[in-house]
């Protein structure tokens, strides 16, 4: 298993490398002018430009470039927003908590409509019920969030007057308020996951019931809804949350839309707004903070399931 | 002369005022108020006037006392990232910059008695408006009592190091706009003295407006945090930024002009989703909001019965266009596209058929004529027969152009930009003018390749107008080289003469005199070719009193605005 | 459809079904499974509606004639937007660009997918450690972040034209390949060692030849499937580029997700704006999701209890 793991570790390094090449370098073929984007404005001097570049050290050779650019994210140190000057690294960290929670917290919402719809159509497999849910949960996959985003702001405004509170604060200086900014974000954005999430839940439900010992615990007399819950789902389980793990990128690409329809300062608006304005020392910063997420999400899953099943090490 | 007087008086009394337009958002164009008042016979909507609950109308403010304190939460676009105003031409940093520093003027507008779109100065840091030796000198003094939020008294040389950094540090964005500028001396420390190079009528208009006039200190000016904190002599201190989503403001104490502000504290929220602002309004989640068209602003109206808002005429837009190459060479063909556009139309589809067609000088303008009262109104009227008649006289008969439309895509301008470049290109398909849409993004390839003239056949922009009148000059000259912002390729010596000849004009009589000139020779020769204007509406809460919407951007004047509540 | 998934049926029954006509065969299958033949048939129209969008659009699509705003009626089925337009025909002539970057991008992803997929699975070793890594390396960048990012770089200049629909497409293409990628490379490894690709080896054909010829035909069921399931996904992608104006519709060339941006700002007043095209993007994503679910039943038992 150590063996195993290092390997693992390695490759996934071997990844992000990879990964920061690409993105450094697919930054630098983009057409235009640095200091137009620095300056916001296209009236500006071949002198200012030559005072710019020198200051963003572009002016050195790429290979110097990428090797400063990587010494300094080793550190933490991402560069500068082309744009605001400010430390790419401590606008991200600004973000990060809001992304996170709201990453979560669609989670929560797709997992508390995803695992009774996915036990129901498994229980009682190829009845109306299943069809019916199934159908739904496939129905609503095909929803674009920015769609139902934009549906939760304009509809309750116009029939009752209601909005979330504008702006945001943090959840620990006001978790109820919190809560109400990010509630609406959640729900579009879980919507979709929990159909996947309702998929495979029924599938590896149906797989975990047909095993031995949940035969063998019915036998014992348990009651259907205990064996279900108390058995079944936990073991079901697994495969959701690995699913999940996979999902997380997906849910990173919504908040993209969502957090700009909801004027929300994470990661995802970040990402827009940066990619708008051509801050690209941000994009860039921003492109390999999720990489190193995924990255290391993916290699969770593929550990644990070498620690569940040995014969995987050996593949 | 009387004449215009009158209209101009008669529109700050009335309650059709004109406000700035939203749609022109960030670089270059953040260099222009947008401005209007409509024009109340010419406008295809009766008269409303007598109907709207504005500031205006209800001059209650003057009979209360002010109360101080409470907090105001404001809607912006967008938050700028960028609050330097050394390196940045953007409007809407221009609006927030205004809250922190202080210029040595400011806008009189943004209280009840004073129109929206009234350009005169009030004295800021200055103690009052300069006086004037002769063309070229002009002294001010400078408040014995104004701080910097760091403590600092600001003195003259403060005033001197600003406009220097304005015109000489790499990264400014200002140095034409303030090429006028000869030199500047500071005999004492509450003295400044300015001389421009050559008699410059627009001087104090541009010196109190908001570009390249705020004055920042030099110990903030050159610490790394320039960019993303603001540290002037304003009336509220900047406390915080969540960036990209909003900035928070504290009553500064020590504020140079007592009693102002009356607010504690100050928030403002860039909301970039336009239905996300429309719908914060009207489920009570923030006071002041602004810019609606005529569809949202119905269903506000609906939504939140008890606000109070002030509507006036906003923007639209022009066409520029090759005029330095075939075919668009021809006035015969600009004067054809003009002819060739229904702008009922599009104002039905835009803004309820709401605003009135728009020229040069925009109509809301004190001193602009309605399109109507134009020589060469006609070019206005949609009438296909005719501009396929003197295309035909262009190019020869039969013959059609096929041709190539530029513009911003929808992250700058917003939706009613994009549905008017729509309706336009398939009105002009009916003369016999192909346009192949260029829809391009804004940052990556529009300002960077269009807005610098790299660009063939036509395109389009939100107009604007400037608080000083000069604003033409960096439209239609060629000399020494292109103007900034001279689109359309303008090289007319006659128009030169006339720029030329109202900039050094300081009797306002004389200069509109010259003015109207101008107004005339565009208008023939159809060099940019204007839209409408559309209707844009302000709603405040109505607790909030001596608030008015202004034309011009900075936020300055919500230090005399207050919540008059228990 | 229905043919290429038939003549791509593991061998055996070949010859006994042969027996049946076409049409009764398909029949048989489509009362085993009524959804999937719906929706396959919705599938089918989805397609043909595309295909002559311009005989069936009863209005050109730039046509700024009718009343604003108009609520659905006889006149106008799916009512008319705030530039005067009929919705109907609108909705009609985007399935176009929907379609085309649907299909374009599954084209690109399954071709891409399906070669390092083969590559991985068939040859093993270094090359298969190697594709692995590249796979990994695509599942490191967020989906949507990555189509902004790589459009924002490479298609710049945006708007409507070949080079955009090219990039578009292969953009999206990339993000959906390594699923496809993973699921043929499991197929490639599930018959790698049966008997009829060993005697294949032995007889001295190359592995190339092998690869093509005699492994893809056996692993085209859960490409078929797969690819089916993800044209519905490339068209959410789709309409989320055209949301965040990175796709490649415009006035003229509209999409489902531009006309869901166009009219936002009238959702509002107009709720069929927001409806109509909303409409059938859910249509489009669901008929293409079901008929691959039913494919899948059909084809590939197998992949029914993985995924």
């Amino acid at each position: 298993m150590g063996q195993y793991v290092v390997k693992r570790i390695l490759f996934s390094l071997l990844v992000l490398l990879a990964i920061s090449v690409i993105v450094f370098s697919a930054v630098r073929v983009i057409p235009g002018n640095v200091c137009h984007i620095v300056l916001q404005t296209p009236d500006v001097t071949k002198e200012q430009c030559t005072v710019i570049d020198k200051e963003l050290g572009i002016d050195q050779p790429m290979v110097t470039q990428y090797f400063k650019y990587m010494g300094g994210v080793l550190t933490g140190d991402f560069g500068k927003s082309l744009i605001t000057k400010r430390a790419v690294g401590a606008e991200m960290k600004d973000r990060i908590p809001l992304t996170i929670e709201l990453t979560l917290l669609s989670t929560f919402f797709a997992l508390v409509i995803a695992i009774p719809i996915g036990v129901v159509s498994a229980v009682r497999q190829d009845s109306l019920s299943d069809y019916g849910l199934r159908f739904l949960t496939i129905g609503w996959l095909s929803i674009p969030s920015f769609w139902l985003g934009t549906m939760l702001i304009v509809f309750p405004s116009k029939w009752w007057h209601y909005g979330p509170p504008v702006g945001y604060v943090n959840i620990w200086e006001d978790p109820l308020r919190n809560l109400e900014q990010l509630y609406l974000p959640a729900i579009s954005l879980g919507l979709a996951l929990s159909a996947s999430l309702a998929r495979v839940t029924r599938s590896s439900m149906l797989e975990v019931l047909r095993q031995d010992y949940i035969r063998t615990a019915r036998a014992k007399g348990l009651g259907g809804a205990v064996v279900v819950v108390r058995h079944a789902l936990r073991n079901a389980m697994i495969p959701v949350t690995t699913l999940f793990a996979l999902q997380v990128g997906v849910l990173f690409g919504g908040t993209v839309v969502l957090e700009s329809i909801f004027s929300l300062p994470g990661l995802g608006g970040l990402t827009l707004s940066a990619v708008r304005a051509k801050d690209y020392s941000q994009v860039q910063g921003l492109v390999l903070l999720f990489a190193t997420v995924l990255v290391v999400l993916n290699l969770l899953v593929d550990l644990s399931y070498a620690w569940i099943d040995p014969r995987i090490r050996y593949s | 002369m009387e004449d215009r007087n009158n209209y101009w008086l008669r529109h700050k009394t009335s309650r059709r005022t004109a406000l700035r337009g939203a749609a022109v958002a960030g670089v270059g164009a953040g260099a222009f108020a947008l401005v209007g008042c409509g024009d109340d016979d010419g406008g295809p909507e009766p008269t409303k006037q007598g109907l709207l609950p504005t500031a205006a109308t209800s001059p209650t403010a003057a009979a209360k006392t002010p109360k101080p304190g409470g907090t105001l939460t404001v809607t912006l676009p967008a938050i700028n990232p960028v609050l330097d105003p050394y390196t940045v031409t953007s409007f809407q940093t221009a609006y927030v910059n205004g809250l922190s520093y202080s210029k040595l003027l400011r806008f009189r507008a943004g209280v009840p008695e004073v129109a929206p779109a009234d350009n005169s100065m009030e004295p800021d840091l200055a103690e009052k408006l300069p006086e004037q030796a002769d063309p070229l000198t002009y002294t001010f003094k400078i408040k014995a009592n104004a701080k910097f939020h760091n403590g600092r008294q600001v003195t003259s040389e403060d005033i001197r190091y600003a406009f220097d950094r304005y015109l000489n540090f790499e990264k400014s964005v200002h140095k034409t706009g303030l090429s006028f500028i000869d030199k500047m001396e500071t005999p004492d420390n509450q003295t400044f003295k300015i001389t421009t190079k050559l008699p410059y009528a627009d001087t104090t208009a541009y010196l109190g407006g908001n570009l390249g006039a705020w004055i920042s200190p030099k110990e903030h000016a050159e610490s790394p945090e320039a960019t993303t904190k603001m540290l002037g002599s304003g009336p509220f201190l900047h406390t915080e930024t969540q960036a990209g989503v909003s900035l928070s403001f504290k009553k500064n104490p020590d504020y140079f002009d007592k009693p102002y502000p009356y607010f504690d504290e100050l928030k403002m929220f860039g909301v970039t989703d336009p239905a996300k602002r429309v719908a914060d309004f009207q489920s009570r989640q923030v006071d002041l909001t602004w810019l609606m068209l005529p569809d949202p602003r119905d269903s506000t109206k609906k939504a939140r019965p008890d606000a109070k808002f002030e509507e006036t005429q906003g923007i639209g837009g022009y066409i520029y266009l090759r005029t330095d190459k075939p075919p668009f060479q021809d006035k015969r063909v600009r004067q054809a596209i003009s002819m060739g556009l229904n702008r009922k139309l599009i104002r039905e589809a835009i803004s309820k058929g709401e605003g009135v067609p728009d020229q040069l000088y925009h109509v809301g303008y004190p001193f602009a004529r309605q399109v109507k009262d134009l020589p060469q109104a006609k070019y206005w009227d949609y009438n296909p027969t005719e501009a396929k008649k003197l295309l035909a006289a262009a190019l020869g008969d039969g013959k059609t152009i096929d041709t190539t439309w530029s513009h911003a895509d929808i992250t700058a301008y917003g939706q009613e930009y994009l549905d008017t470049a729509t309706l336009a290109q398939n009105q002009l398909k009916d003369i016999g003018i192909n346009i192949t849409d260029n829809n391009q993004p804004y940052a990556t390839s529009y300002l960077t390749t269009t807005y610098q003239g790299n660009y063939e056949g036509m395109g389009h922009s939100p107009r604007a107008v400037a608080y000083w009148l000069d604003y033409v000059t960096e439209r239609f000259t060629m000399k020494p080289k292109r103007g900034r912002i001279n689109l359309s390729y303008v090289n007319d010596p006659k128009l030169e003469d006339l720029m030329d000849k109202q900039r050094g004009q300081f009797k306002l009589e004389e200069r509109l005199q010259t003015i109207k000139q101008i107004e005339e020779l565009v208008a023939e020769e159809q060099y940019e070719i204007y839209f409408s204007t559309d209707t844009r509406t302000y709603f405040w809460n109505p607790d909030i009193q001596n608030y008015r919407p202004t034309a011009w951007f900075p936020y300055t004047h919500l230090m005399k605005a207050w919540r008059d509540k228990a | 459809m229905t043919s290429a998934a038939e003549t791509s049926l593991p061998v055996p029954s070949y010859e006994l079904r042969a027996r049946r006509s076409p049409i009764q065969r398909v029949w048989r299958i489509a009362r085993k499974k009524p959804i999937g033949a719906v929706a396959c048939v919705v599938c089918i129209l989805l397609v043909l509606v595309a295909v002559f969008a311009g005989q069936l659009a009863p209005h050109p699509v730039d046509a700024q004639r009718f009343p604003r705003l108009q609520a659905p009626s006889a006149t106008y089925p799916m009512g008319t937007d705030n530039l005067f337009r009929d919705m109907f025909s609108r909705i009609i002539v985007s399935s176009r660009i929907s379609l085309g970057v649907g299909f374009g991008a599954v084209f690109v992803g399954t071709v891409l997918g399906t070669v390092l997929g083969m590559l991985g699975g068939y040859l093993g070793g270094w090359v298969d450690l190697l594709i692995g890594r590249l796979l990994d390396v695509m599942l490191g960048f967020p989906p949507l972040v990555f189509l902004i990012f790589f459009l924002s770089i490479f298609n710049s200049k945006g708007g409507y034209s070949m080079q955009s629909y090219l990039l578009v497409s292969l953009a999206i293409g990339i993000i959906i390949a390594p699923t496809t990628a993973r699921i043929v490379r499991g197929s490639v490894l599930s018959i790698r060692n049966l008997q009829y690709i060993e005697a294949a080896q032995c007889v001295g054909n190359s592995a190339n030849r092998i690869m093509w010829r005699h492994v893809l035909p056996n692993v085209v069921a859960p490409i078929i499937v797969i690819a089916s399931i993800q044209i519905g996904n490339a068209i959410l992608a789709e309409a989320a580029l055209s949301f965040l104006g990175l796709g490649i519709a415009n006035a003229t060339h509209p999409s489902w997700g531009a006309m869901l941006q166009d009219t936002r700002a009238v959702w509002e007043r107009a709720w069929w704006t927001a409806f109509m095209p909303g409409l059938a993007i859910s249509l489009a994503v669901l008929s293409f999701n079901l008929f691959g679910d039913a494919l899948r039943d059909i084809l590939d038992p197998r992949l029914r209890q993985g995924s």
